[in-house]
């Protein structure tokens, strides 16, 4: 058998299913259409490639989205963009405890949070992604991958290398950030008194 | 914040946040883009297909399903009376390009008309407005009698089809004595519509909605 047809059928019952999931994340990272398909093709093309290092038994997902980050990492670094972030050494080193920091506070007190699920159902699906540009890459990372794709704490500490612990207390770390983006447009609809229809941006 | 309140708080992110992974997005210019790529060896998908007996049964489902949907799509369907295309054809009948016979009468109407399309609806009959040309036209794929009449020194354009083939928008209806009226406008030009004896009858024109309604009550299907 061609070893080219046979990696064409390999890419497409294994790899594609989860083209979605890519392109994905790729728009929550970049937010630009264009940009967000040329990541994921890239990434897509990688994966092609590197089929023959695919160990079966690996999780399909979780090996794509570190094809994605190495990827994304490798754009920013050659188009030279890459957006103001927080140190993330400096916050590894230094991590202010959520339990006490000035926005869990705020949290606490702010009474359009007492119930932070219903709060949450008030935001629309393209309010919370913009939301989520606020946040430094890493933490967007984390949720991407923990929050949003679904995956275990376990792979998404594989996928950036990073320990367990890490991961779990950027996914609070990133709950909080988000929780402080989104305490603008709460407060404004909380002065407006309406809130948007949900999936309407 | 409590540990318990923490908790709460990240479940609810996490609920929220998870719903995101059904965000719909458009594949397809990633789509074409792989695909172009890394070509599908059709072929070698073929040799394959029909040895499993799951992709078999899929593949009868499927050509089941597609002469399904086949038979669906070629059934007759009526076609809905747009304020767009009963405009356009208003505008057509006026227009001096307009292959519209003339006519004094409605029975001269009628006989021109079942010339043209031999099961042509019967056409309402009625005093008070003038005759003045007629033709057939299309309403989508449908055919429609369509009669250019004067009424109270204005343009209007009576179009008569089966109710079958063409069928009333979901719009403003007005009720008068105990018959529904389908009323919209496109521009200056109102439109006002019934469906009577298995006929649709529309008249148009720019002339005030109930005046058309009157009009199109005292004609006779």
């Amino acid at each position: 058998m061609d070893p080219d047809h046979s990696d064409s059928e390999r890419f497409y019952t294994l790899i594609w299913p989860h083209a979605p999931a890519v392109l994905r994340t790729a728009l929550f990272l970049t937010r630009q259409p264009a940009e967000a398909d040329d990541l994921a093709q890239e990434t897509l093309t990688k994966a092609f490639k590197s089929l023959a290092q695919f160990r079966e038994g690996t999780d399909v997902k979780a090996w794509l989205m570190t094809i994605l980050r190495n990827t994304r990492i490798d754009r920013m670094r050659s188009f030279a963009n890459r957006p103001a972030t927080i140190s993330l050494d400096q916050m590894v080193q230094d991590p202010p405890d959520p339990g006490t920091d000035s926005a869990a506070t705020d949290a606490s007190t702010d009474a359009a949070w007492a119930d932070p699920a219903q709060m949450m159902e008030c935001f629309a699906d393209q309010q919370i992604i913009d939301a989520m540009q606020a946040l430094p890459e890493d933490l967007r990372w984390t949720l991407l991958l923990v929050d949003i794709q679904g995956l275990a704490h376990a792979d998404a500490a594989g996928i950036l290398s990073i320990p367990v612990g890490t991961v779990k207390s950027r996914v609070h770390r990133g709950h909080r950030m988000l929780q402080d983006a989104l305490r603008p447009l709460a407060e404004s609809m909380r002065m407006a008194g309406s809130k948007p229809v949900k999936g309407v941006p | 914040m409590t540990l318990k309140e923490n908790d709460s708080f990240d479940d609810a992110m996490t609920n929220r946040l998870s719903r995101l992974r059904s965000m719909p997005i458009d594949m397809s210019a990633l789509q074409a883009a792989i695909f172009r790529q890394f070509p599908r060896q059709t072929h070698q998908i073929r040799r394959h297909w029909f040895n499993r007996p799951l992709r078999l049964a899929a593949s009868v489902l499927l050509a089941l399903g597609m002469s399904a949907a086949l038979l669906i799509a070629t059934l007759p369907r009526p076609v809905e009376a747009s304020p767009q295309m009963l405009a356009e054809m208003h505008q057509q009948m006026q227009s001096e390009q307009s292959m519209a016979t003339p006519v004094t009468s409605m029975d001269a109407a009628q006989t021109v008309l079942s010339r043209q399309w031999s099961s042509a609806p019967a056409m309402p009959t009625g005093d008070g407005h003038e005759v003045m040309a007629c033709c057939v036209h299309q309403i989508g794929q449908k055919k429609a009698a369509c009669v250019m009449l004067k009424v109270d020194n204005t343009l209007v354009t009576m179009a008569v089809a089966k109710a079958s083939e063409v069928r009333m928008p979901a719009t403003l209806t007005v009720v008068r004595d105990g018959v529904s009226y389908a009323v919209q406008s496109s521009g200056d030009l109102n439109m006002v519509m019934t469906e009577r004896n298995g006929q649709w009858t529309c008249l148009m024109g720019q002339i005030p909605i109930d005046r058309l309604i009157t009009t199109l009550a005292s004609l006779n299907p």
